[in-house]
């Protein structure tokens, strides 16, 4: 401090050094990709023990549980990190020297294992185990992308799901029948009257958590029920020259700007945490939340049978369903010594056998022809996902779309929500974050 | 003559109204964190009964007595060797007066307007590169050589008040440099050392961005960045979220109660000598 | 480095090279060569665990790496990305903001308050001390979700403005737009004027009476007094205290980490908690890390000047 000036000198000399010192070290981008050729759908029945780093709990535990109990000779110890780490570590867990065989798929987070060749591509196996058939095609999109990881949507498999998730939307019985609303909506211009009857009989009709991801899911599941599929997809999977400055992108935000105009969604949102959000609706201070079916258990265990679920309505009765969606998906490492084993784990997920156990965690089970037996809030899920999952409907989370997306998406929201920016302002702002990662 | 623009009662009273203000925050979140589990309490209420069980739910099942012990880990390995190193190099440096010692303490107190925040990155890549991420050795490293432009600059300003005679008296007898530290200026500086362990372990306690950064166990994180994850999952829950704040609160409070004046006299003595 | 708010205290004189020779001024000594044995550990550590990774984050600033692929040389394309991007020279923007309220009115609250209670307040002074110390000690982490909690859409602090009739600015203060980095700004004021006010109260207890009498003589009355004597008594104590708090301000990562994540829309980002998302969640290391050194030069800048502004001038 005393010698601050003589410091700063000090610093910028020891910066220009750095900067001459380091010229040499330039390098060039070493191609990715690797895919195994030789691949067995038979795994040895000598004992064999795996590790598997993961952050979703349910549904993780139950599965490896569930294969090991028809493999007994397998062992997988299992490492489990919550999300926010998850997302941060992964990468750096991969990279090292000694990696985990299995680890959860974050198609944001992990983008840089497919080029550095740290993650199998699982296209073989996929062939010799008939993978297109176990698994509905909707949930593999997002995890399949070319070997730069530049674009999803085609190229090699890197990931399977072991437990797929739907955004839809919950609502409160008591709170919607006190204002006169019958149940859930058919039409948007339907949930729209709703939402305006609810605010009428005096009650919060929405409870939106933007601090953090909440006022995305809303947006997202607006735009996805009023826009091209198509279009959507090749923007969030990277494909040349999408966009999200579309007609249909406008008139989703510009519903979601009238919301807050009306004062559904008040500036305070920006306050509130996704806790808070599920601890509000679960109090009956908000009629509607939307999130997806993870946060079910949590939500029924307090409101019981006084709650339902609906996916984001259609703009007309007879648009076909689509709704937000993710997986909890796995990969293998490319340095695992027993990838058939880890591959026959894969396999196990999508069985019939794997089903229940999925369904019992909360999630959807990804093999589609599995029946389920369900009441109260898990049946409302359980139709509104078939449905959707029936038409191929599931669509990927926007925030995949780029590194930076999330960030921009989450302060993007709150520009609308604090009504300082437009919708054009908004769209362009999310572009700009595509544009410069994709182009 | 003092000017004595406002008198007595006056002063106190806006001392006490500041006092006041400073308070608050806390009396609320200890009203708060003795309201049964998952109440609303949204203001300063008092709970109808004293209810201790946020602290047990806190300790055990949010796992703050693990990273309470995560935290005493890394305080006992980074305090008595920051204050040890740094008491050594200011003896180097002030009374032994190496060469070169001038320009070696200036790039200590360079380090002292550095931010956590420009070598935290590339510490977590440069750990990863050596093996030692996800380790306490890491972050006692890290945190002590964070702290030692502190030490180093404290332990040579205080050698630096020592009369020389005492060091001379003792060379005469012919004592050697380490016996010259050991019992000639040891004795005479334990206030010096106890309040720059007192801070040292403040900012170990305290220490944030460096733990979440480094280290990505959740079990083995430091109270303060357990309590940070802690918020995200449990923001609706006021009397647990503030009852598992206490326990991160406490011990840095019952230390400086206990050396509240080695606490007064480190944060301000520099200006104050 | 350490923490931040209460790094240096230090005076301007650094340590003397020598030893004091019963408050002569230092003389000439012999150096030893042996001396280094002494520094050699703190220097060993200090150079790996600090200045090491310092330098190497400068270095990286030179490069785009995502931590996994070989780095690559760009140059100066993070630094200019950096003045570029609205979102990050903002962030360098809201700590500035943040030094108002870190350290300017904590600073001008504690001179205002030494004016005014410049009597000697003895009773209870220790009482005071302790508790006006106190924000000092916490960790930020916790004293974030403390105030999140009294800044929330009904909690104490909209209790208190409704108890006194102003039930009509209540807000969720951390949510608001337009008044959140303010909010935020508030708790820094919180936690750091205790520390202001109390180093002015010690500090003018030590000014020579003396000055106060010749400047009655001269016919100064209160105010003239407080500025021709009290102010220019404190210098050294305002520098110190101005310094301590910006670094804060301009280091306040766990405070924003905890109670508003950069909300709303970016309005309470700060360069803390970029580098941690640029680096964390985005994969850009080299972009992280030219942010870290432009904070890094930002304090070191505004330390420089801080104490031009109070160098004694003769």
């Amino acid at each position: 401090m005393l010698t601050t000036r003589r410091s700063a000198a000090l610093f910028a000399a020891g910066a220009a050094a750095l900067a001459l010192t380091s010229c040499g070290s330039d390098a060039t981008d070493t191609p990715g990709g690797t895919a195994p050729t030789e691949v067995s759908t038979e795994i040895t029945s000598d004992p064999v023990t795996l590790t598997l780093a993961y952050t979703d709990d349910p549904p993780t535990q139950a599965l490896v549980d569930g294969f090991t109990a028809l493999h007994p000779n397998v062992t997988i110890e299992t490492q489990q990190t919550p999300f926010s780490d998850y997302v941060k570590s992964v990468q750096l867990a991969m990279s090292s020297e000694s990696p985990p065989d299995i680890a959860q798929y974050n198609p944001g987070a992990m983008r840089s294992l497919v080029p550095a060749g740290l993650i199998l591509d699982l296209s073989a196996w996929s062939d010799a185990y008939g993978w297109d058939a176990s698994f509905p095609a909707s949930s593999l999109e997002v995890l399949t992308s070319d070997d730069e990881a530049k674009q999803y949507g085609e190229g090699g498999l890197y990931a399977v799901p072991g437990a797929l998730s739907v955004l839809g939307v919950y609502y409160n019985k008591d709170l919607v029948t006190a204002a006169g609303v019958d149940g859930a909506p058919a039409t948007l211009d339907e949930f729209e009257d709703d939402l305006a009857a609810v605010a009428a009989s005096g009650v919060d009709p929405l409870t939106v958590p933007s601090l953090e991801v909440g006022g995305v899911h809303l947006w997202g599941a607006l735009l996805n029920r009023l826009g091209d599929v198509q279009d959507y997809k090749d923007w969030v999977y990277g494909v040349d020259g999408s966009t999200i400055q579309t007609p249909a992108a406008e008139e989703a935000t510009d519903i979601m700007v009238d919301w807050i105009a009306k004062g559904y969604i008040p500036e305070s949102s920006n306050a509130v945490g996704y806790a808070d959000a599920i601890g509000e609706f679960t109090a009956g201070e908000a009629a509607y939340h939307v999130t997806g079916n993870w946060a079910a258990a949590a939500i029924e265990a307090e409101l019981g049978d006084n709650v339902g679920f609906f996916p984001m309505p259609r703009p007309t009765a007879d648009a076909p369903m689509v709704a937000s969606g993710a997986s909890v998906a796995y990969s293998i490492s490319a340095k695992s010594e027993h990838p058939d084993v880890a591959a026959a784990f894969l396999d196990y997920l999508g069985s019939a056998e794997a089903a229940p156990v999925q369904f019992e965690s909360g999630f959807m089970p990804v093999n589609v022809d599995a029946t389920v037996e369900a009441t109260g809030l898990k049946a409302d899920i359980a139709t509104a996902f078939s449905q959707v999952v029936a038409v191929d409907g599931i669509v990927p989370f926007p925030d995949f779309a780029a590194p930076a997306m999330l960030d921009q998406l989450v302060s993007g929201i709150q520009g609308l929500i604090s009504k300082q920016s437009t919708t054009d302002q908004y769209l362009e702002g999310l572009q700009n974050v595509w544009s410069s990662y994709h182009g | 003559m003092r000017v004595r623009p406002v008198g007595v009662g006056l002063r106190y009273g806006v001392l006490f109204a500041l006092a006041a203000l400073v308070l608050v925050p806390f009396v609320g979140i200890i009203l708060a964190s003795v309201h049964p589990p998952d109440q609303q309490v949204s203001g300063l209420s008092l709970p109808d009964r004293i209810s201790w069980e946020n602290f047990s739910v806190a300790w055990n099942q949010a796992h703050f007595g693990s990273l309470v012990r995560s935290s005493l880990i890394i305080a006992a390995g980074v305090v008595p060797a920051a204050v040890i190193l740094a008491t050594l190099a200011g003896y180097g440096l002030t009374v032994l007066r190496a060469p070169g010692s001038r320009p070696v303490t200036g790039a200590f107190v360079l380090g002292l307007t550095i931010p956590v925040e420009l070598v935290v990155v590339s510490l977590y890549f440069n750990l990863r590169d050596v093996g030692l991420s996800n380790s306490y050795l890491a972050i006692i490293m890290a945190e002590i050589a964070l702290f030692l432009p502190f030490g180093v600059y404290w332990m040579s300003a205080h050698f630096a008040q020592v009369p020389i005679e005492l060091v001379e008296a003792s060379r005469i007898d012919g004592a050697r440099d380490l016996i010259v530290l050991l019992r000639v200026l040891l004795p005479i500086s334990w206030p010096a050392i106890t309040t720059l362990t007192v801070l040292i372990f403040m900012w170990s306690w305290n220490q944030f961005l460096l733990v979440l950064v480094l280290m990505q166990d959740p079990e083995k994180r430091t109270a303060p960045a357990g309590l940070g994850y802690f918020v995200g999952q449990y923001s609706t829950n006021i009397p647990l979220l503030s009852a598992a704040s206490l326990i991160v609160i406490l011990p840095i409070v019952a230390v400086y109660l206990a050396f509240q004046r080695n606490f007064v006299s480190g944060l301000t003595q520099g200006a104050v000598k | 480095m350490a923490d931040p708010r209460t790094t240096v205290v230090a005076r301007s004189s650094p340590p003397a090279a020598g030893l004091r020779r019963g408050g002569a001024p230092s003389r000439p000594g012999r150096r030893r060569w042996s001396g280094w044995l002494y520094i050699l550990p703190a220097a060993a550590v200090y150079l790996a665990f600090a200045i090491w990774p310092t330098i190497a984050a400068a270095r990286l600033s030179f490069f785009e790496w995502n931590g996994i692929l070989p780095p690559r040389w760009v140059g100066l394309d993070n630094y200019r990305e950096i003045f570029d991007t609205p979102a990050l020279y903002g962030a360098v923007g809201h700590s500035l903001v943040l030094v108002v309220f870190f350290s300017v009115i904590p600073v001008a609250f504690g001179l205002f308050l030494t004016a005014m209670l410049s009597g000697r307040v003895r009773r209870g002074m220790a009482f005071f001390r302790v508790v006006f110390f106190l924000p000092q000690v916490l960790p930020l982490v916790a004293v974030g979700i403390t105030w999140r909690w009294l800044y929330s859409d009904d909690g104490v602090v909209n209790e208190a403005l409704t108890a006194v009739g102003l039930g009509g600015i209540t807000r969720a203060w951390l949510g608001d737009y337009g008044v959140a980095l303010f909010a935020l700004g508030l708790i820094g004021t919180w936690v750091m004027s205790g520390l202001c006010m109390m180093l002015f109260l010690s500090g003018v207890q030590k000014i020579d009476p003396s000055l106060y009498e010749a400047a009655v003589l001269d016919g100064a009355g209160a105010v003239r007094q407080f500025f021709a004597v009290t102010l220019p008594g404190l210098r050294g104590e305002v520098s110190i205290a101005a310094v301590i708090t910006t670094i804060a301000a301009l280091a306040s990562f766990d405070l924003v980490y905890v109670t508003t994540n950069g909300g709303p829309a970016n309005q309470t980002t700060v360069p803390g908690l970029l580098v941690y998302r640029l680096a964390f969640t985005q994969g850009d290391i080299g972009g992280a890390s030219a942010l870290a050194v432009v904070l890094a030069v930002t304090v070191i800048g505004l330390v420089t000047v801080i104490r031009w502004l109070t160098k004694e001038r003769s």
